[in-house]
């Protein structure tokens, strides 16, 4: 059994969780063109190792997260709320 | 003569038990209670818990848990939001006067018919309740008062320890999946028994 720990919750079991994408993404400027739009919503990275991703907790608190996940070990390294800031450092 | 009004969500009208037969069974009861969401608008926590408070002499619950006061149980669901449990006989009045005290600081749904209770106990009620649950319903870990919304038995349901001298548990569960989680109860308490209480209805 693979434990999300939701900052309202505590540690949770992965199932009762949804995927919900990619966190580093951010929306560009109004005028920033066809380009970054596309990017913005299509293109992703697959990176091996830590990357920050929003989960929802949706059979517990119903709420979106924000999770830093190493994609090679599944090792979770914090989480926090949507308005909050992962920590910086990566361990 | 009028049809009797039905109270209880499950087609059986009297109590029915099951599994092996022994001391140690465990006891499914449904409750009639009466529910209501409140949900708080942003930045009006501190308001509605305070108008709470006054209205109902109900503490609002920190997260995880759930508290008692004046017969009524207020449950944290969500940040911002809990499940206010009172006696049946005050379903309709319960919303109706708490939308009234809170007065816009919090989204007061009345959820009396969209959710059922049943309460769960007996010696082994953690251990049985481990077979469809994934939490750690542990003495330690899960202590009277501990609140999750998880799921049991496939479902989405609000579970809670209640304040008993033997293991008890109350669950909160949309009404249509009530049928399919006492089935699921019942089968996962066969190997200890099981008896089961259904809400009476009123006589005509």
């Amino acid at each position: 059994m693979h434990l999300i720990p939701c900052p309202y919750c505590g540690e949770r079991p992965q199932d009762e969780f949804h995927y919900r994408g990619d966190a580093t993404v951010k929306r560009p400027a109004p005028d920033a063109g066809e380009q970054a739009f596309y990017d913005y919503v299509y293109t992703r990275a697959n990176p091996r190792g830590w990357h920050d991703e929003w989960w929802q907790h949706y059979a517990g608190c119903r709420q979106w997260i924000r999770v830093r996940r190493n994609t090679l070990t599944h090792a979770v390294a914090a989480s926090a709320g949507p308005a909050d800031a992962l920590p910086e450092a990566t361990p | 003569m009028s049809a009797p009004e039905r109270l209880s969500r499950f087609p059986a009208s009297r109590s029915l038990s099951g599994g092996r037969k022994g001391s140690d069974a465990l006891s499914i009861v449904e409750q009639h209670a009466a529910l209501t969401q409140i949900t708080a608008r942003k930045g009006r926590q501190s308001d509605v818990a305070s108008i709470v408070a006054r209205a109902l002499a109900l503490e609002l619950a920190d997260p995880g848990r759930a508290t008692n006061g004046s017969g009524r149980t207020a449950i944290w669901v969500q940040p911002g939001s809990w499940l206010i449990r009172a006696p049946g006989s005050e379903r309709g009045e319960l919303s109706t006067s708490l939308r009234q005290s809170l007065d816009g600081a919090a989204a007061v749904v009345d959820q009396s018919h969209g959710r059922n209770v049943i309460e769960f106990s007996g010696k082994h009620a953690q251990s049985v309740l481990a077979r469809l649950c994934r939490l750690d319903l542990h003495d330690r870990a899960f202590t009277p008062g501990a609140s999750a919304s998880t799921i049991v038995g496939h479902v989405s349901c609000q579970l809670y320890r209640l304040e008993s001298p033997v293991p008890s548990f109350g669950l909160i569960v949309g009404s249509t999946f009530a049928e399919w989680l006492l089935d699921e109860l019942q089968a996962a308490a066969s190997s200890h028994g099981w008896n089961f209480q259904p809400v009476r209805n009123a006589a005509a």
